[in-house]
């Protein structure tokens, strides 16, 4: 992988919309006398088949502890909506956590697989594999002029829903997104804080994603995508090299003094490490750290980035040991193991 | 009563529901619309056009046209048969196309899928014999049930066919 497009594009995400045929949407079908029991069906069917082809794990909302299913969240496996439906609702997460088949979220079916960097093709096609594996034993609900059916209008057709998450620390920073959006509005993508947007505390984290579905095919969703953050990552890369120039020793010296405070401060809440990870990463992206054989700084922090969360956390806490302490702790032994030489 | 946002036009009442609570807006029309444009999905849906008769439900699944209108959401894959040439502007709207080119399910899904069917009701009914013979203690039935269960088990979820 490019160490340049991975400086930017942190990874890719496809994802399909499907629903069973013969029942009622997921809104819907809460509602009903039968609930439960329909929703048990469509979770075994979906558990059946899809293990006999690699090895899932099976989580049904309704039966996971409260802490377990944030922790999902916050790894990006399960969505916030799917906790709506926790009667019915089910995820099927695949051991390397790179597919996860959201049961009776907005949809019947939400299939995702993820990888990072930019790799949109690869995602579609492991995410294809699973949907013909579904596609052959359920008969789903489709329509030749409409599609496949979905629950809203707005993911109809194809069901597709392509997204790239990029590290944008120098267009957000210098104002140059503000012009970005609405170009890549008008091409009919969408742009995202990840973390709320214009938040200032966000990382720095975007998310792009095709908004049309319908009228469209898969392959050309994907194509539109790529090109779009092809372009991005392009602007970003030049907009660092302009920050770094410009910046200077001052640049420099916030970044480091920012990577002093976080291997040395004992209490460091949540808000406060996104906002200033975000500095570290940006100056590993800049080449202030130096550059090594095998860099994968940038991947180990965001690995921690997502370790760091609450829910990650509690997992991690030592008895009676405080949120914040236990993160300034683990954040400051991962980057000495990180950036040994500062 | 004047406009509480202009200060010209008569105003009028208008109720919209946050965090739960009723807030009661002494607004005229048009600010009403200047100030709560930011629509939801389903208030954006609502921005269409509707039938006639909003009332009329999908015979599948109850569904009627005002729900949609409400939510943003259809309540079956029927219901785009049902209501097709209502949904056409909404579905315009969001997707700026009306007609799909993209990929089509494999057909043949029926036989296999009726065969699952059947297997995750007899798993079902056989946890339920299986747990009414755990609690009377008839311990052959459970052994005999157990049984039956990893057969089931095996063609569902070991790709192997039933013996």
């Amino acid at each position: 992988m490019n160490k340049t497009l991975e400086s930017v594009a942190v990874s890719s995400r496809v994802r399909l919309a499907r629903n069973f045929r013969d029942y009622p949407f997921p809104a819907l079908l809460m509602r009903g006398a039968h609930a439960e029991e329909q929703a048990g069906e469509m979770i075994h069917l979906l558990t059946a088949e899809l293990t006999s082809m690699e090895q899932f794990t099976l989580y049904e909302m309704s039966d996971i502890p409260d802490a377990t299913a944030k922790l999902l969240q916050e790894r990006y496996l399960i969505s916030r909506d799917l906790m709506r439906h926790r009667a019915i609702a089910g995820a099927l997460i695949s051991a390397d956590e790179r597919v996860s088949v959201m049961i009776n979220e907005e949809d019947h079916i939400r299939a995702q697989y993820f990888v990072k960097g930019l790799d949109l093709r690869r995602a579609y096609e492991r995410i294809a594999a699973i949907d013909e594996i579904i596609s052959d034993f359920i008969p789903l609900a489709y329509d030749p002029e409409f599609g496949y059916l979905t629950a809203c209008p707005t993911n109809l057709g194809t069901g597709l829903r392509a997204s790239v998450m990029l590290f944008l620390p120098a267009l957000s920073r210098r104002g140059k997104l503000r012009s970005v959006i609405p170009a890549l509005t008008r091409m009919g993508l969408t742009v995202r804080g990840v973390y709320g947007e214009g938040s200032g505390a966000d990382g720095d984290l975007f998310q792009v994603s095709n908004e049309v579905t319908l009228g469209i095919s898969e392959m050309d969703i994907l194509g539109m995508v790529q090109s779009a953050v092809e372009k991005i990552v392009e602007m970003e890369i030049g907009e660092r090299g302009r920050m770094k120039v410009e910046g200077g020793v001052a640049l420099e010296d916030g970044i480091l003094r920012t990577l002093g405070e976080l291997t040395h401060c004992r209490l460091l809440g949540e808000k406060e490490f996104t906002a200033r990870i975000a500095d570290v990463k940006l100056g590993a992206a800049l080449g202030l750290f130096g550059e090594t054989e095998e860099d994968d700084r940038l991947e180990r922090l965001d690995d921690l980035v997502v370790a760091m969360r609450p829910y990650g956390i509690a997992e991690l806490k030592r008895e009676g040991e405080d949120e914040n302490a236990c993160r300034a702790r683990f954040v400051a032994e991962a980057l000495r193991e990180i950036f040994p030489d500062f | 009563m004047r406009c509480a946002n202009c200060g010209n036009n008569a105003a009028k009442i208008y109720e919209r529901e946050a965090d739960g609570k009723v807030m009661k807006l002494c607004l005229c029309p048009a600010c009403f619309r200047e100030l709560y444009k930011d629509l939801g999905e389903g208030e954006f849906f609502a921005a269409f056009s509707a039938p006639e008769d909003e009332q009329r439900a999908c015979p599948t699944c109850g569904t009627t046209f005002a729900d949609f209108r409400a939510s943003g959401l259809l309540g079956c894959a029927y219901c785009y048969t049902f209501f097709h040439d209502d949904l056409i502007p909404a579905v315009r709207s969001a997707q700026g196309h009306i007609c799909h080119v993209g990929s089509a399910p494999s057909s043949g899904a029926e036989a296999k899928y009726d065969e699952t069917l059947r297997l995750v009701s007899k798993k079902k009914e056989l946890e339920s014999r299986l747990e009414l013979a755990r609690r009377s203690g008839d311990r052959d039935a459970a052994l005999r049930l157990r049984a039956q269960l990893r057969e089931v088990d095996r063609s569902l979820y070991g790709g192997e066919s039933e013996e």
